[in-house]
Parts: C-alpha cells; sequence; structure tokens
C-alpha cells in the first residue's frame, strides 16, 4: 500500500470463479443464480412477445453471468450489456442483462470475454453492478434466448423457481 | 436489386429491440434483405447478426432487397430504422 493509491481508481472487478460445470450438449445451462420465470412474464412487450424465440428470464440474485453451454462468443456488444454465444451443441444464445440497460453505455458491466473466444459452460463472462442498474432505474431481469429457436426441434425451458448458475435452465433437442 | 441507405434513428442504436423488429419485418418478405454496416454484412432476419453489427445511432446503413416484394421490404425496413421503432413501447 502506498502514499498514492488513494488516488488510483478502483480497480475493475476482478474476473470470478468460473463455476463446474459437466454439460451434455441436450442442456443450456442457467447463466446467473436467483429466480427463474417464464419469459411472456418479462417486464419488456419485445422479449415476451417470444418474437426474440424461446428462452428464460432469470431475476438475479449476484451480478456474475457464466456461459450457459460449451462454444464460441459470437456477438459482443460496446455497451456490455449482451452477450451472443453459438454453442458447440447448434444453439444460437443471446444473453440480455437487463431491459433497456444499453442506455446505460457499459456503465456498471465488465466483460472478460471478446469475440471468437471459446467458452466453457459455467465459465464466468461478465459481471454486471446491480445496484448501478437499480440506480439507473432499470430491470435487471437477466434474459436468455435461443435464438435459433426455429431451427430446434424442442426448445424447453424450466418451470419457474429458485435455480442456481451452472443448473439446467432449458432443454433442447437437436 | 434495391439498394438504399438508411440513418439509423434511435438513440439507442441498432440495439435488441430494433434488431427484433428489423428480423421480424424481413421475415414477412420473400425478397433477400441484407443490412451491411462498416465491413460486416447480414441477413436482416439474423438477429445475431444484425445485433453483432453495433450499428450506433446517427449511424448510416446498407440497405439491400432482391426480389420480388423488394420494394415493399426495403421500405419496411426503412421505417423500423427510421422510426427508432421498438416493438410496442414508446420511444423517448
Amino acid at each position: 500500500m502506498g502514499l498514492f493509491d488513494m488516488f488510483k481508481k478502483p480497480a475493475a472487478p476482478a474476473k470470478p470463479e468460473d463455476i463446474k460445470v459437466e454439460s451434455v450438449p441436450a442442456n443450456i445451462y442457467a447463466p446467473v443464480s436467483g429466480e427463474a420465470m417464464n419469459m411472456e412474464d418479462v417486464p419488456d412487450p419485445v422479449f415476451a412477445s417470444g418474437a426474440m424465440g424461446k428462452g428464460i428470464v432469470i431475476k438475479p440474485e449476484q451480478g456474475i453471468i457464466y456461459s450457459p453451454v460449451d462454444g464460441e462468443v459470437t456477438v459482443t456488444t460496446g455497451t456490455l450489456h449482451a452477450l451472443g454465444i453459438m454453442g458447440d451443441n447448434g444453439v444460437e444464445i443471446l444473453i440480455h442483462v437487463g431491459i433497456d440497460t444499453v442506455e446505460m453505455k457499459g456503465d456498471g458491466f465488465t466483460g472478460f470475454v471478446g469475440r471468437g473466444d471459446t467458452v466453457k459452460a459455467g465459465q464466468a463472462l461478465m459481471t454486471f453492478d446491480m445496484d448501478k442498474i437499480a440506480k439507473a432505474g432499470k430491470e435487471d431481469h437477466v434474459i436468455m434466448v435461443v435464438t435459433n429457436t426455429d431451427d430446434l426441434p424442442n426448445v424447453s425451458p424450466v418451470s419457474p423457481q429458485h435455480i442456481n448458475a451452472g443448473e439446467v435452465a432449458v432443454v433442447v433437442t437437436q | 436489386m434495391l439498394e438504399l441507405s438508411c440513418r439509423v434513428a434511435d438513440p439507442r442504436g441498432l440495439h435488441a429491440r430494433t434488431c427484433v423488429a428489423l428480423a421480424s419485418v424481413a421475415a414477412d418478405f420473400s425478397c433477400k434483405a441484407t443490412i451491411s454496416f462498416a465491413d460486416a454484412t447480414v441477413s436482416a432476419s439474423d438477429l445475431m447478426g444484425l445485433m453483432a453489427l453495433e450499428a450506433g445511432s446517427g449511424d448510416e446503413v446498407i440497405v439491400r432487397c432482391a426480389g420480388r416484394d423488394e420494394a415493399e421490404a426495403a421500405r419496411a425496413i426503412r421505417h423500423v430504422l427510421a422510426s427508432g421503432m421498438t416493438g410496442g413501447r414508446p420511444t423517448l
């Protein structure tokens, strides 16, 4: 600890520990711990309509997003609030943290992966500051959508319940 | 083939909701529609591709439509981009 430490900006959140997940191709794992709810009940008409595909919404209890599948990061946003992942199992997943959080322009979001990165289910991908989202007047629901739902025979989210990151959230058949 | 330049009007840029609106609109038409920004070109019905474009507010994107209903498709796509249509919520 030096004399000048008080002038340093607070360090960005350190990357959290990964969660160990024994992944199978048929499963998409919860990206965050919290209360899982039906997509139709999310307080946003566009996501709730299912126009983006089937998926699940989790009201988070902590601000860490873990990879829901083994795969590759296909989309990152400068505002850091959304991630796209192409699963090795052929499932295309969009994770959208919060509603209208694009307006926060990245403040409160820290990403640990970039486009093209290979990721494993349970790997810590990003953190988000739940207090900042609340102060910005935004909802912090984590929305996970299978954007290629139409290409898959069956996409079945689990029923509303408390779920921990790394537990099965959606089952798909190819 | 029709090609036109459209400005992204929504102050939030080409964000998730606008991408959904675009993808839904593009799916209504039979023609092939693409959207280009910077060096990237994606199908207008590819939700993830549209998000990956990361076009910002005020950016110009190129819309190309090729097929029987290309004129209607181009008009509809341009409307989404110009009106900041967010699929149900009023824009601020």
